[in-house]
């Protein structure tokens, strides 16, 4: 019989040595480069899916976010997940099935191609790094304190743990072990939570009265049940801005970001692309709400926790019989360790291929290089996140929205302008990279009230619209960028049939038909009985 | 009100890029016909 700290250990370790086993066993499959890059271009929708959603869900999604929902802002949360959703959608359909269609390997050496241009491609390089290690270091510092509440074991030994599991595959088999984790890892977090979900909510009286219990609850947090939730010291129009600039963020981020929409160069075909957009549209609106919901049921549970941040560890512990509570919190590790390792991998592939371009004599030589490359840059995380300076979260400002503003616009003309020329491509790189991070610092460190419409985010992107425009201006496309361009266009005769357009057709329903019952969902069970217990009879003007 | 434009706003993005779907796919698979009659 196991005690209460004993079955949390068991699971951490047995997770652990399951995604070992696994990534080994894909190692053993690598044979070239492109397996080790781009896991052999074959990964079906379910893959793809695993790994684009495991990427995007790490320990700030199950740790950071729900403990903004349980603090009142539940509703700002669905506002920039719906939009982000789209971005699932818009980005293969007008970006991601393109990058696949060039064969290449990594983001930035798209970029390289399309424009024939080397500083392109290095400088799309450097954005990758200096986004994703901002990731990669908040995420492993995120595992690394969940790990310790699980296991009761000591900070530098439970990243040190952490370090060695994603290191473990993602040297020995790149993608081919990431994909395949990612996907396991998934899978677990999926079903912890789905399963975990209904022990909440039975615990705080039910889902069907979770409105009115709230609404009644003194200690729910001002504005929870409201359209623009707690608006703390800022104002209604301040917060639901905010809610739709970072929704818009991130859906070009997924649109677009290495670790996104660098997924699909890893899809059996185009229509793969489309399948696992539209499944993981679905999840992002549906299962984060879920989520949000179980966050959110906490507050009747143990109000006004003193750290948020830790919502569902603590109706993992509390609430739900000690196995399911495992599976969670197993499942939350698996989140953290899925974005881990893809960060890490894509930052190593982005410095070896991209950056320092280096001609190698042979693939074998590019794959050890890679390698050496990606345990040098875990290495260096790993003691980064040791050390904890709180001077490191300034990077994190970097994140997503420097990728958004830099080549969101870039991407997308790559496919659909043809006046955008090779130093408009690279001056709209340029000025949105600066553009952002100039206005940031002065936001955080000159306190210029950038804000709203005027949001760093918004400024860095309409440098780099207006630096397209500029630096295109007065030339003309070269022939190589041309008969890229053009050859971007045709569609290969293995994507042509009818049957798998029948089948992606399906899955564009499929989402019809969801967003109907989420609405039907919202107004059943949140507007109309909040409006009611607010005294607004809603219904009255149908009348 | 601001929850009911709310609940409608959520599903709507779904139903939107549920129909962008399907119409660009139809689009494309007119485009790939109209190709094949040519040829």
């Amino acid at each position: 019989m196991f005690n209460d700290i004993d079955i949390y250990i068991v699971g951490v370790f047995v997770s652990i040595i399951v995604y070992m086993l696994v990534g080994t066993f894909a190692g053993r499959k690598v044979k070239n480069i492109e397996d080790y890059y781009v896991s052999g271009r074959n990964a079906t929708t379910l893959f793809v899916t695993g790994t684009m959603f495991a990427s995007m869900l790490s320990t700030n999604g199950f740790m950071g976010d729900t403990a903004y929902a349980y603090c009142g802002n539940i509703s700002t949360l669905i506002i920039i997940n719906a939009l982000c959703a789209c971005g699932y959608i818009l980005g293969p359909l007008f970006f991601g099935r393109y990058i696949r269609r060039s064969k290449v390997n990594t983001m930035p050496s798209y970029f390289g191609m399309r424009f024939n241009s080397q500083r392109i491609r290095r400088f799309a390089g450097i954005i990758t790094v200096i986004s994703l290690s901002a990731y990669f270091l908040s995420v492993i510092q995120g595992t690394g304190i969940l790990m310790v509440t699980l296991t009761g074991l000591d900070r530098g030994t439970c990243l040190f743990i952490g370090w060695a599991c994603i290191m473990s595959f993602t040297f020995f088999s790149g993608s081919k072990g990431v994909v395949l984790t990612d996907t396991i890892m998934f899978l677990l977090f999926i079903s912890g939570t789905l399963i975990a979900g209904p022990y909440i909510f039975g615990a705080a009286g039910g889902l069907e009265n979770l409105v009115v219990n709230l609404a009644n609850n003194p200690n729910t947090p001002e504005g929870l049940l409201s359209y623009h939730g707690n608006i703390g010291e800022g104002t209604i129009l301040n917060m639901v801005i905010y809610g739709v600039t970072i929704g818009i963020v991130w859906m070009i981020t997924v649109s677009v970001s290495p670790w996104q929409a660098g997924r699909n160069l890893m899809a059996k075909n185009e229509h793969v692309i489309f399948r696992s957009g539209a499944i993981s549209a679905f999840l992002t609106v549906s299962f984060l709400f879920y989520l949000y919901l179980m966050a959110i049921s906490v507050i009747s549970l143990n109000p006004n926790m003193a750290q948020p941040e830790r919502v569902i560890i603590w109706a993992a512990y509390e609430v739900m019989p000690q196995f399911i509570g495992m599976l969670l919190l197993t499942g939350i590790m698996a989140a953290g360790l899925s974005s881990a390792s893809t960060f890490l991998s894509v930052v190593g592939f982005s410095l070896s291929s991209d950056i320092f371009g280096i001609n190698f004599k042979s693939e074998q030589s590019q794959l050890r290089f890679t390698q050496v490359i990606i345990l040098f840059f875990g290495t260096i995380g790993l003691i980064f996140a040791y050390m904890n300076l709180s001077s490191i979260r300034v990077i994190a400002w970097f994140a997503s929205t420097i990728i958004a503003a830099s080549w969101g616009y870039v991407a997308f003309a790559s496919v659909w302008s043809k006046k955008l020329t090779e130093r408009g491509a690279y001056y709209a790189m340029v000025g949105g990279f600066f553009g952002y991070l100039i206005s940031k610092c002065l936001q955080e460190f000159a306190e210029i009230p950038f804000n709203n419409f005027c949001d760093p985010f918004y400024i860095g992107f309409l440098i780099s619209i207006l630096g397209a425009y500029l630096g295109s201006k007065g030339e003309v496309r070269t022939k190589e960028e041309i008969t890229f361009y053009e050859r971007l266009h045709i569609i290969p005769e293995s994507e042509k049939l009818a049957k798998d357009y029948r089948r992606d057709k399906l899955y564009g329903w499929f989402l019809i038909i969801a967003g109907i019952s989420i609405s039907v969902f919202m107004l059943k069970y949140w507007a109309l009985p909040y409006n009611e217990v607010m005294g607004n009879n809603i219904l009255s003007i149908f009348r | 009100m601001g929850e009911i434009i709310l609940s409608i706003f959520i599903g709507l993005c779904l139903v939107t890029m549920g129909y962008i779907l399907i119409v660009n796919l139809n689009v494309e698979q007119k485009k790939i016909n109209l190709d094949t009659e040519k040829n």
